[in-house]
C-alpha cells in the first residue's frame, strides 16, 4: 500500500512541479517584457527553489520517512498551485509560496506543516480558499487510490472539513461532499469513516457529514428566535431528508442537552419556545392552542404535547383547559368585553373565545381573582362591579332601576344591596363635604 | 502515455540526447522502430515527447527515459537565458550609422516550439547563430519604426527598442520566446567604425 502512495505522490509532485514551473515561467517572460525586474528576479528565485523542491530518497534513513517527506512536498505543491490560481502570480504571491516552501524543507512533521501553512495563509483574505483548494487537490490526489489515509492525511481531510464547512452549511450531504472534493462517494466513506477517531467533533453517517460545533450554532441561531424550528423546513433548507436532519439532531443531544425533539417534527428549547409563546400570548391575551398551533405552524396535538413541557417556564400566561392566558391583561380584556353593561354571561365569553362554557367560566373565575373585586362570577353570569356602581348611582338620583340590575337583584340581592348601601354611604358623604365647604 | 522514466545509461549507443554544442538551442526528431528507445534530457534542458497519440509529455528532470511506443517526435529545448549581441550595420539602415543591441531571450511558451517550429521536419536543430539572424533582422525593422534619435536618453531609446523588439518578436517564429534589450549602442560611438569612416 506504502508503494502505491509513494508512486503516487512522486507522480503528483513530478508532475505539479512542471505545471507551476510553466505558469511561474511565463509569468516571468511577461515580466520581463514589461520591464518588471523585480519581479522577473523573484519569479527566477522561486522557479529556481522549485527546480530542486523534491525529497531526495536516499537522505532518508526509512522509507516511511521518505513517504512522509513526499507527503509535505506534494501538500506544499498543491498549496502553491492553488495559491497561483486563486490569487495570481505576484510579488505578495511570490512570498508567501516561499515562505510555504521554506517551512516545508524545515521537515517538521506534518501537523505543524498543516498549521503553519494555514497560519501563512490566512494572512491574506483569499488564504481561507487557497487553503481548502490545496487541501482537496491533496485528498483528491489519493482518495480512490489508497484503501485507507494515514493519520497524517487524515489531518488534512479534517482540516479541508473544517474550512469547507466554515464556509457552508454544517450538515453536508455525502453526495455533495464528494463532489466538493473531487472523489466517489464510496471511497470517500472509506476514508471519512475513520474521521471521528481524529476529531469526535465530525459526525460522519451513511449519507451525511456534519460538524457538532457548526451545528449547534447554526441549530442556536435558528432556535434563538422563536425557540422551535420544524424539521420540513430544516431539510429542505440543508437538502437532506427530513430523518438525517432528526438523526443529526440526536447526536447533537451529547453537547445540547436542552435541545428536545418531538416526534422527529419538531426541534425545541423549552424556555426559548415559552418566551415566544408567552409573547404570542401577551398580544392575544387569551387564545387557544388551536390557534397557536396555526400561528406556529404546527399540528394542534403535538403543540398541547410540547407546551405540556414548556408550560413551566412561564411567568405570566395561565393555562386553563386549553387556552392560554396574559394574567396580566386578562382583567383588561374583559372589561372590553362589558362594555357599558354591569353583568355578562359566561356563554358570551365562550363565544368570543372558541371554548366551552365550563372553560369560559373558569377563565371568567381567574379574571375575578386577578381584578382585586372588580369582577365577580355568580353562576353561568360575570358582573363587573365599576359598571354596576355607575349604573346603580344614576338609579339612585332618578329613582328607576335598570332591567339588569333588576334582573341581578333578584338572583344576587346580597351583592346588589352592599353596592346600593354603599352608594348611598358614598353620596352622604358626597353632601356632607359639600355643606361644610358652604359654611 | 507513451514514455516512462528509465535506468541510467552509459552506452552513448543505446540512447539518444541532443546534441551537446553550446549554440543549439532547440534540438527536434522524430524517434522511429529502428532507433534506440531511450533518450537522455540533461539538466540545463526540457524535454517534450509527442507520443503517436497525440499526447504530449513534458520531461522536465533530467535522467533517461525509455519510448515504449514509437514512432515519437521527442524535442530538446536549452533553458539557459540567451544572451545575444545583434547589430545592423549601417549600410542596412538608412541613416549614416549602424545600430547594435545586447538582448537576453527567454523562453515564453516552450509548448509553441514543439506545435510549431519543431514539426517541419523530421529532425532538426536551431542554433543561436539561426535566432541571431532572425534578430538582426527584427532590429532593422525595430530601428525603423521607432524612427531612433540618437540623441535622446539613452534609456528611452533602450525601452522603445524593447518594446518593439517584442511585438515583433510575437509575428515572427521566434515567438516562443519574449526579449529584454539591455543595452544600445551606435556605431558612432564606436572608435574602430570611426576610424574607419576616416
Amino acid at each position: 500500500m506504502s508503494s502505491i502512495v509513494r508512486s503516487q505522490l512522486e507522480l503528483f509532485i513530478s508532475s505539479e512541479r512542471v505545471t507551476i514551473r510553466n505558469s511561474l515561467r511565463d509569468a516571468r517572460a511577461e515580466a520581463i517584457e514589461k520591464r518588471d525586474y523585480d519581479l522577473s528576479a523573484s519569479l527566477e528565485e522561486i522557479e529556481n527553489m522549485l527546480m530542486g523542491f523534491m525529497p531526495i530518497k536516499s537522505a532518508f534513513p526509512t522509507p516511511d520517512e521518505y513517504i512522509n517527506a513526499l507527503r509535505s512536498y506534494a501538500f506544499t505543491l498543491s498549496l502553491l498551485s492553488s495559491l497561483f490560481r486563486h490569487a495570481g502570480i505576484s510579488t505578495e504571491t511570490l512570498s508567501m509560496a516561499k515562505k510555504l516552501m521554506s517551512i516545508t524543507l524545515e521537515k517538521v512533521e506534518m501537523g505543524k506543516l498543516i498549521e503553519n501553512a494555514k497560519k501563512i495563509l490566512s494572512e491574506k483574505e483569499y488564504g481561507r480558499e487557497v487553503f481548502i483548494d490545496g487541501c482537496k487537490t491533496y485528498v483528491g490526489l489519493l482518495v480512490g487510490r489508497v484503501k485507507e489515509f494515514d493519520r497524517q492525511e487524515l489531518h488534512i481531510v479534517k482540516e479541508a472539513l473544517t474550512e469547507i464547512f466554515a464556509g457552508g452549511k454544517p450538515i453536508r450531504r455525502l453526495s455533495d461532499l464528494a463532489k466538493e472534493l473531487g472523489a466517489r462517494e464510496k471511497d470517500l466513506m472509506r476514508i471519512l469513516k475513520r474521521m471521528p477517531d481524529i476529531d469526535p467533533n465530525i459526525i460522519v453517517k451513511e449519507k451525511y457529514v456534519a460538524m457538532k460545533n457548526k451545528l449547534k450554532e447554526y441549530i442556536e441561531d435558528l432556535l434563538s428566535d422563536k425557540g422551535y424550528i420544524l424539521i420540513s423546513d430544516q431539510a429542505k433548507e440543508l437538502s437532506l431528508e427530513p430523518k438525517y436532519v432528526v438523526d443529526a439532531l440526536k447526536i447533537l443531544r451529547d453537547i445540547f442537552p436542552n435541545l428536545r425533539v418531538y416526534e422527529d417534527k419538531i426541534v425545541y428549547i423549552p424556555n426559548i419556545l415559552a418566551n415566544y409563546v408567552e409573547d404570542i400570548v401577551r398580544e392575544s391575551i387569551v387564545i387557544s392552542y388551536e390557534e397557536l398551533a396555526a400561528k406556529l405552524g404546527i399540528y394542534p396535538k403535538p403543540a398541547a404535547e410540547i407546551l405540556k413541557e414548556t408550560s413551566r417556564y412561564f411567568s405570566e400566561t395561565a393555562i386553563i383547559e386549553k387556552v392560554l392566558i396574559n394574567k396580566k391583561r386578562i382583567v383588561s380584556w374583559l372589561s372590553k368585553i362589558f362594555g357599558e353593561r354591569p353583568v355578562i354571561f359566561v356563554d358570551e365569553v365562550a363565544g368570543i373565545i372558541g371554548v366551552g362554557s365550563k372553560t369560559a367560566k373558569a377563565i371568567a373565575d381567574l379574571a375575578a381573582a386577578l381584578s382585586k373585586g372588580d369582577i365577580v362570577t355568580r353562576q353561568n353570569r360575570v358582573i363587573y362591579k365599576p359598571n354596576m356602581i355607575r349604573i346603580l348611582s344614576e338609579a339612585i338620583r332618578e329613582q328607576v332601576l335598570p332591567e339588569d340590575i333588576a334582573s341581578l337583584k333578584e338572583t344576587d340581592p346580597r351583592l346588589v344591596e352592599d353596592a346600593v348601601y354603599k352608594q348611598i354611604h358614598q353620596k352622604l358623604l358626597d353632601f356632607e363635604k359639600t355643606v361644610m365647604r358652604g359654611r | 502515455m507513451c514514455i516512462e522514466r528509465s535506468r541510467p545509461q552509459f552506452d552513448k549507443k543505446k540512447y539518444i540526447e541532443a546534441p551537446q554544442e553550446p549554440d543549439v538551442v532547440i534540438y527536434y526528431r522524430e524517434i522511429g522502430r529502428k532507433e534506440p528507445d531511450i533518450i537522455r534530457v540533461y539538466e540545463y534542458e526540457e524535454a517534450y515527447v509527442v507520443c503517436p497519440t497525440g499526447e504530449t509529455k513534458v520531461l522536465a528532470e533530467p535522467g533517461f527515459y525509455r519510448i515504449y511506443s514509437r514512432p515519437a517526435r521527442v524535442t530538446w529545448v536549452r533553458l539557459s537565458k540567451l544572451t545575444l549581441t545583434v547589430g545592423v550595420p549601417s549600410t542596412n539602415l538608412p541613416f549614416r550609422y549602424g545600430v547594435h543591441a545586447d538582448i537576453v531571450l527567454f523562453p515564453k511558451n516552450v509548448q509553441m516550439i514543439v506545435i510549431g517550429v519543431a514539426k517541419v521536419a523530421r529532425e532538426g536543430v536551431i542554433t543561436i547563430d539561426l535566432i541571431k539572424e532572425e534578430l538582426r533582422r527584427i532590429l532593422r525593422d525595430a530601428v525603423l519604426n521607432v524612427k531612433l534619435d540618437p540623441n535622446k536618453p539613452r534609456k528611452e531609446i533602450i525601452s522603445r527598442i524593447h518594446d518593439e523588439i517584442n511585438t515583433l518578436l510575437k509575428r515572427s517564429w521566434l515567438s516562443m520566446f519574449v526579449c529584454d534589450v539591455q543595452g544600445i549602442g551606435f556605431s558612432h560611438e564606436c572608435e574602430l567604425a570611426k576610424f574607419l569612416e576616416g
